[in-house]
């Protein structure tokens, strides 16, 4: 159990890292920072790469921004397997949900409780 | 600072501890399990389960090899087959089985609970992300 | 004054980003959330009926959730000053980019104001996320279609 923990703090702290240098060594905004990892993180599920990082890390590897895309991209590869290219539209959001649907809810929920003042991103 | 270090020096201590808990239940047929379980250097510890249709092995496998992990479950469960040809066999290493399972050996259930509770696990085992 | 001079002057006058400190920031404060999400993962596991895969989904919600109430504190905000992208890159970065959003545009009313503008900052990862995985999953597809890889 401790080793998880660990693992799942080197492998999610390595994944913040390589954000940082895209910050910092290539001057991207967050924002590009994020795409970037959301598209890497969707092509290394396409090479069948990011499903055993997630079995060696855990949320090491499901909390970083990268697990959106492989979660996309597996749903809509689960889909396209069964039911041929027309999946690859339809499976799209089959699995990730969670992330999206969370933020939603407690984005409108947290702008009902809390006021605007210093919150500002 | 200083305390970090030392908790995180700590924690690398305490997970190079190599403790393999092998835990078969009921023992009638261990001896095949146990066989087939042995051969894998990868796994570390295991806890099994079987009654008259299933047999479920919940296995905890190496942390550098967890990157193999569908594979071996896979070629396990292949090598269990052979043995068991008349029953199903589920072959996993996720920690909530294996906890379920291991609740199943401490209880000592009888037949048709632990039929039961096999059931369910097995369905849990089926749910996709 | 010649470029090159102003150049130079620039350089000086800007404080150089300690690239190797920032790094280092980002693991601690990357790790420390995923290590809280694995601890998360654990609770799950342990006194729900989720199995690994499947407790990653409320996982991510819980986090969204912790998310909320440190963006409505203000308290995200001083953490992403230590973390940079240690506190970006997580879910929760996600999470208080939305959330952010939403309570900063409330008082334009609650349909123009938090639906238009709650996507604001994340919506890209979104778009691209979709974009890039709907490509990647049709060149699969098709792929396997024609026999070069299996699934």
């Amino acid at each position: 159990m401790i080793s998880s923990l660990i693992t799942s703090f080197v492998v999610g702290g390595l994944i913040c890292v390589v954000g940082q240098i895209l910050m910092d060594v290539f001057k991207l905004t967050p924002a590009h920072t994020l795409s970037t990892l959301v598209v890497s993180g969707s092509i290394l599920d396409g090479f069948g790469l990011y499903e055993p990082l997630i079995d060696f890390a855990g949320a090491g590897a499901t909390i970083p921004i990268t697990s959106f895309g492989n979660s996309l991209t597996h749903g809509a590869l689960a889909e396209a397997e069964k039911h041929g290219l027309i999946g690859v539209l339809t499976g799209m959001f089959e699995v990730t949900s969670s992330g999206i649907s969370a933020a939603i809810i407690f984005g409108v929920i947290g702008a009902f409780i809390f006021q605007n003042s210093k919150t500002t991103y | 600072m200083k305390n970090a270090i030392y908790i995180l020096l700590l924690c690398f201590l305490t997970a190079c501890s190599n403790e393999v808990n092998e835990a078969i239940y009921p023992e009638n047929d261990s001896s095949e399990i146990k066989q087939v379980l042995n051969n894998y250097d990868s796994v570390k510890g295991y806890s099994s389960v079987t009654d008259k249709n299933d047999v479920l092995v919940a296995i905890d496998i190496r942390r550098m090899s967890r990157f193999n992990k569908e594979k071996i479950e896979k070629k396990i469960s292949k090598k269990l087959e052979e043995k068991f040809p008349d029953k199903e066999v589920l072959v996993t290493s996720d920690l909530k089985i294996r906890w379920e399972v291991e609740k199943i050996i401490e209880q000592s259930m009888q037949e048709d609970e632990m039929t039961k509770s096999i059931k369910k696990i097995k369905s849990l085992s089926k749910e996709e992300t | 004054m010649e470029q090159k001079q102003f150049d130079k002057i620039v350089d000086q006058q800007t404080p150089k980003t300690p690239l190797f400190v920032n790094m280092l920031k980002a693991f601690l404060v990357g790790g420390i959330i995923c290590t809280i999400g694995q601890l998360i993962t654990f609770f799950y596991i342990r006194f729900f009926p989720f199995t690994e895969r499947t407790a990653a989904n409320p996982t991510v919600a819980t986090m969204v959730f912790i998310a909320m109430i440190l963006t409505g504190t203000g308290l995200y905000k001083k953490i992403s000053q230590i973390g940079g992208a240690g506190s970006a890159v997580p879910v929760t970065g996600f999470g208080n980019a939305v959330i952010s959003a939403s309570i900063e545009h409330k008082p334009e009313g609650y349909v123009l104001g938090i639906g238009g503008n709650m996507f604001k900052l994340a919506g890209s990862v979104i778009v691209f996320g979709v974009v890039s995985a709907f490509f990647v999953a049709l060149i699969k597809t098709i792929l396997v279609k024609l026999g070069v890889v299996s699934w």
